[in-house]
C-alpha cells in the first residue's frame, strides 16, 4: 500500500543512517527512517555473559532474531550450509536501533592518511599483495574526511588524548572529552611500550569520561563491549543523532520494518521502497531520495534484490561488482602471563594503544593498530583466552583459572586486509527469511598476504607483552576463511570508474540520480583500525552534500 | 510442550528439573563435576551446572535433547561394562579415566561409535558455560567461579552500589 510521498527515506538505523537522515531533517527535509531490528532502551543492557553481541551461546540481544533471518555459508572447501545469527559462519554485527554502536566496544578511530591510497604506497615495494587482489586507492583522501572525523568526533563524543601517537594524519581540534584514568594494565603495558621505543597512547572511545551532550560518565563496568551501556554513557547514534533528528519533527523512525526492495523507474531511478513491517503487512513508501545503510552484507543484500528492466542482476550492478571485496579485520595478537595480579576490574578494559605498526613494516603492505583488549569474562577467558598448555578441565583446569584469570593480557589489533575479488555476497538461489526474501550467501578466502601481515603484527604484540614482564606469551593467529563480520565492509566500493566500482565519491549509487549507499559497504579497504569513525564521517560528507545539492519537492 | 513433540515415550523429568530424570541428573551431576570436581571452591554440580544444561535443553538447547539422553544412557552402561557400576557411583580419578578416553576419542566404540569426542566436546562446552556463565540461567550458584577467580558479582544499577560491590575481597 503506498503511503505520502518524503524526500527520503534512510534504510537502516545503524552507524551511518541516522547521520544522514539526521543531516537531512536538520536541512529541513521530510525523512523515514527504516530500521529492522528494535529500539532498546538502556534498561534493556542485559549484561548476560552468555547472552550479547559478542557471544551468542544463548542468541543475540540485538538482533537477528535466531528464526527467520538465515544465511548461507560457504566454506573453503566448497561445502555450503545454512547458517542461524548464532552459529559461525553468519558473520553477524547487530540488527536494532543503533546497529553495532548501540553495543560496540567505541573505539574512534581515524584511519591513516596511507590507508586511503595502498596502492600508491604499495604497488612498487610490495608487488605481492597486489596479485590476485583489488588493492586500490580511495577516490577521496584523508584530508578531504578530515573535517567530517572532527564532526562525528565532537557530535556523536569521543574521549581520549591522542596526542601521543606520532602516526597519524594532521587533526585540527583535539578530543573534545579526556581519556579514562589508566587501569593497572595499561601502565603496565605503557612501560613495557617505552622499554620498546613505542609510542603507547590513551585510546579514542566513543565514550564519556565526563559527562557530555547531557549524558552522565562511564562508571567503569565490567560488561562494556557487546553490550548496551545501563548508564548510558556509551554513544552511538541511538542517543545522539537519532533523538535530534526526531526533535526536529522531520524526522519518522519506523522499528521493526524490514526493507524488500528498493523500486526503480524505467529510467533506473529509484521511486520508493517496499518492506514488511512488524506484523508483516508489505508498504511501499515512495520517496525522492533513497539512502542505503544495511551494513555490508545486507546493504549488497538489498541492491542485488533490487532488480528492474535496467537492472536484471540488481541495481548498481551492472559491472558485477555489488557484493564483491567483503573484508573485515584479521584480528591477530598474544596473550601474556604475568607473575603479579595485572586486573583491577574497571571497564571498559581496553585503554592502551600503538599505531606503530600500522605502515612501514618491513616487506608487509599494510600493518594493524595494536591494543590492549575489553574486559575478558570469565566464560569468554575459559573458552578462548586460556593458554593453550593449560588443562581444558579437571583439577588443573580449576587451579589454572583460579590463578592466571588476573594474570593475563591479551594484546591484538586489526590486521588491514587485502581485498580479494571472490569474497562476496550474492544472493543465495533458494533459501529465503521469514518475508520470502532472497537471504545473503557468503564466501571467498583471505589473501595469504594479509596472514602473512597479521602473523607479523601478532608477533609484535607478544615482542610487547614480552617487554611489559610477561614471564609466557602465547599467540592468536589468524583463520584462511572469508572475513566479515562486526568490522564488515567493502560490498559497494567507491571509486570514480563506474566500470570498477558502485558509488561514486559522495556516495551515490553510479547508474542513478537518486540512490545513496552510506555505510561500510563503501570502504575500497578498511583500514588498520576499528571502522565506525571512518563510517561515520563519510556519512556526515555525504548528508551534508545530500542536504545542500539534493532536490527536495 | 513442542519440546516433546514426537517422543511420545518420553520420561518423566526428576522433581524440580524439565527434561532430565532423577538418573540423568546424578549422571550428569558426576560428569561436570569430573570436568570441575569440588576443592575450596565449589564445583560444577554444586554450582548449578546441571540446572543449567537441564534448562537449556528445553530451550536453547533443544536440539541437542537426544545427544544427552543417548550420552547419559551409554557412559553409564559404558561404566558398568568396565567396573561394574554405574559412572556415577565411581570414584573421581576412575571418571577422569574414563572422559579422557573421550576425549581422545577412545571410548568403547559399543556405546560411543566416534570414540566418545562428540558428547565430551558437547558436555565440556555446557558445563563450563553453565559454570563461569551469568548465574541467571541455573549456573554459577552464588556467583560461585566468580568468587573463585576473584572478580566482583554483578553491580546493581548506580556508581555507589558498584563501589560497595568492589569491596569483594581480593584473593592472590
Ligand atoms: C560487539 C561489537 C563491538 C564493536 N566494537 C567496535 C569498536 O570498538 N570500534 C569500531 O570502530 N567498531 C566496532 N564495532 C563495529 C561497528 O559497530 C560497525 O562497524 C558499525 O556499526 C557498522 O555500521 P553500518 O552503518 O555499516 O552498519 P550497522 O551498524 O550494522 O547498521 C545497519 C542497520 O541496518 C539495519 N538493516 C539491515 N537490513 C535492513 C533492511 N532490509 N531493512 C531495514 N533495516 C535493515 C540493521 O538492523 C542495522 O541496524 C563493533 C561491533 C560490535 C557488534
Ligand atoms: S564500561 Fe562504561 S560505557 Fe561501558 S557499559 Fe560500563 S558504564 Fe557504560
Amino acid at each position: 500500500m503506498p503511503l505520502p510521498e518524503v524526500d527520503a527515506v534512510v534504510i537502516g538505523a545503524g552507524a551511518a543512517g541516522p547521520i544522514v537522515a539526521k543531516e537531512l531533517a536538520f536541512a529541513g527535509w521530510r525523512v523515514v527512517l527504516l530500521e529492522k531490528g528494535r529500539w532498546n532502551t538502556p534498561a534493556d543492557c542485559r549484561k548476560d555473559d552468555l547472552r550479547n553481541q559478542r557471544n551468542p551461546t544463548l542468541g543475540y540481544p540485538f538482533g537477528p532474531e535466531e528464526e527467520g533471518n538465515p544465511r548461507v555459508f560457504v566454506d573453503l572447501n566448497g561445502r555450503e550450509r545454512i547458517v542461524k545469527p548464532s552459529q559461525p559462519g553468519y558473520n553477524n554485527n547487530a540488527f536494532c536501533v543503533g546497529g553495532g554502536t548501540l553495543s560496540y566496544g567505541a573505539m574512534a578511530w581515524r584511519y591513516h592518511p596511507n590507508d586511503f591510497r595502498m596502492r600508491s604506497t604499495y604497488a612498487a615495494k610490495v608487488p605481492r599483495a597486489f596479485e590476485n587482489s583489488t588493492l586500490e586507492d580511495w577516490p577521496i583522501s584523508y584530508d578531504d574526511l578530515e573535517p567530517y572525523y572532527e564532526k562525528a568526533e565532537w557530535e556523536i563524543g569521543v574521549s581520549g588524548d591522542v596526542s601521543g601517537d606520532p602516526f597519524q594524519g594532521p587533526r585540527r581540534r583535539p578530543l573534545p572529552m579526556p581519556p579514562l584514568p589508566p587501569t593497572r594494565e595499561h601502565e603496565i603495558l605503557e612501560k613495557g611500550a617505552r622499554r620498546l621505543g613505542l609510542h603507547p597512547f590513551s585510546i579514542p572511545m566513543l565514550r564519556n569520561s565526563v559527562p557530555y551532550n547531557g549524558r552522565p560518565a562511564c562508571m567503569r563496568c565490567r560488561w562494556c563491549v557487546g553490550f548496551a551501556c545501563e548508564v548510558d554513557a556509551k554513544n552511538g547514534t541511538q542517543n545522539t543523532v537519532i533523538p535530534a533528528a526526531l526533535a526536529t519533527g522531520n524526522l519518522e523512525l519506523r522499528t521493526q520494518c524490514a526493507v524488500r526492495e528498493i523500486l526503480l523507474n524505467d529510467r533506473g531511478n529509484a521511486t520508493g521502497v517496499a518492506y514488511f513491517d512488524r506484523d508483516g503487512r508489505l508498504w511501499e513508501q515512495p520517496a525522492r531520495y533513497v539512502v542505503v545503510s544495511c551494513g555490508a552484507i545486507e546493504s549488497a543484500r538489498l541492491l542485488l534484490n533490487s532488480r528492474s528492466r535496467l537492472y536484471p542482476q540488481g541495481l548498481g550492478n551492472r559491472h558485477d561488482w555489488v557484493g564483491r571485496n567483503l573484508q573485515g579485520h584479521t584480528y591477530t595478537g598474544a596473550n601474556g602471563l604475568f607473575e603479579e595480579i595485572v586486573y583491577d576490574d574497571l571497564g571498559p578494559g581496553a585503554s592502551i594503544a600503538i599505531c606503530d605498526y600500522v605502515h612501514g613494516n618491513p616487506g608487509l603492505a599494510g600493518g594493524a593498530m595494536l591494543a590492549n583488549e575489553f574486559i575478558r569474562l570469565p566464560y569468554q577467558f575459559v573458552s578462548g583466552i586460556r593458554d593453550p598448555e593449560a588443562p581444558r578441565w579437571g583439577r588443573a583446569h580449576k587451579e589454572f583459572v583460579r590463578r592466571a584469570y588476573r594474570r593475563i593480557i591479551p594484546v591484538q589489533g586489526p590486521t588491514q586486509e587485502i581485498p580479494v575479488f571472490d569474497s562476496r555476497v550474492t544472493l543465495d538461489p533458494r533459501v529465503r527469511d521469514r518475508f520470502g526474501i532472497p537471504v545473503a550467501r557468503i564466501s571467498g578466502y583471505r589473501h595469504p598476504h594479509t596472514i602473512e601481515i597479521s602473523e607479523y603484527t601478532a608477533q609484535r604484540a607478544a615482542d610487547w607483552l614480552r617487554a611489559s614482564g610477561a614471564v609466557k606469551v602465547w599467540l592468536r593467529r589468524a583463520g584462511r576463511g572469508v572475513s566479515g563480520g562486526q568490522h564488515q565492509a567493502g560490498t559497494c566500493r567507491m571509486g570514480n570508474d563506474p566500470k570498477t566500482s558502485v558509488v561514486d565519491a559522495w556516495c551515490r549509487v553510479h547508474d542513478t540520480d537518486n540512490v545513496y549507499v552510506v555505510d561500510a559497504s563503501v570502504h575500497v579497504t578498511n583500514g588498520a583500525y576499528n571502522p565506525v569513525l571512518t563510517i561515520m564521517a563519510i556519512a556526515y560528507r555525504a548528508g551534508q552534500r545530500l542536504a545542500k545539492e539534493g532536490r527536495r519537492a | 510442550m513442542a519440546a516433546a513433540a514426537g517422543c511420545a515415550r518420553r520420561p518423566a523429568p526428576a522433581a524440580g528439573y524439565r527434561f532430565l530424570t532423577q538418573a540423568e541428573v546424578e549422571t550428569l551431576g558426576a560428569w561436570v563435576d569430573t570436568l570441575i570436581p569440588p576443592d575450596e571452591d565449589p564445583g560444577a554440580r554444586d554450582a548449578g551446572v546441571v540446572r543449567y544444561i537441564d534448562l537449556q535443553l528445553t530451550r536453547w538447547f533443544r536440539r541437542h535433547q537426544s545427544e544427552y539422553r543417548e550420552a547419559l544412557a551409554h557412559i553409564d552402561r559404558w561404566a558398568r561394562s568396565r567396573a561394574g557400576r554405574g559412572f556415577a557411583g565411581l570414584p573421581l580419578d576412575a571418571r577422569e579415566e574414563m572422559l579422557s578416553l573421550m576425549e581422545q576419542g577412545e571410548a568403547d566404540r559399543a556405546w560411543f561409535p566416534d570414540g566418545g569426542k562428540a558428547a565430551f566436546e558437547l558436555v565440556l562446552a555446557h558445563a563450563m558455560q553453565g559454570f563461569y556463565g551469568n548465574p541467571r540461567h541455573g549456573g554459577n550458584r552464588g556467583y560461585a567461579s566468580w568468587k573463585m577467580i576473584g572478580v566482583p558479582p554483578m553491580p546493581v544499577r548506580g556508581r555507589e552500589h558498584y563501589e560497595a560491590e568492589r569491596t569483594f575481597p581480593e584473593k592472590t
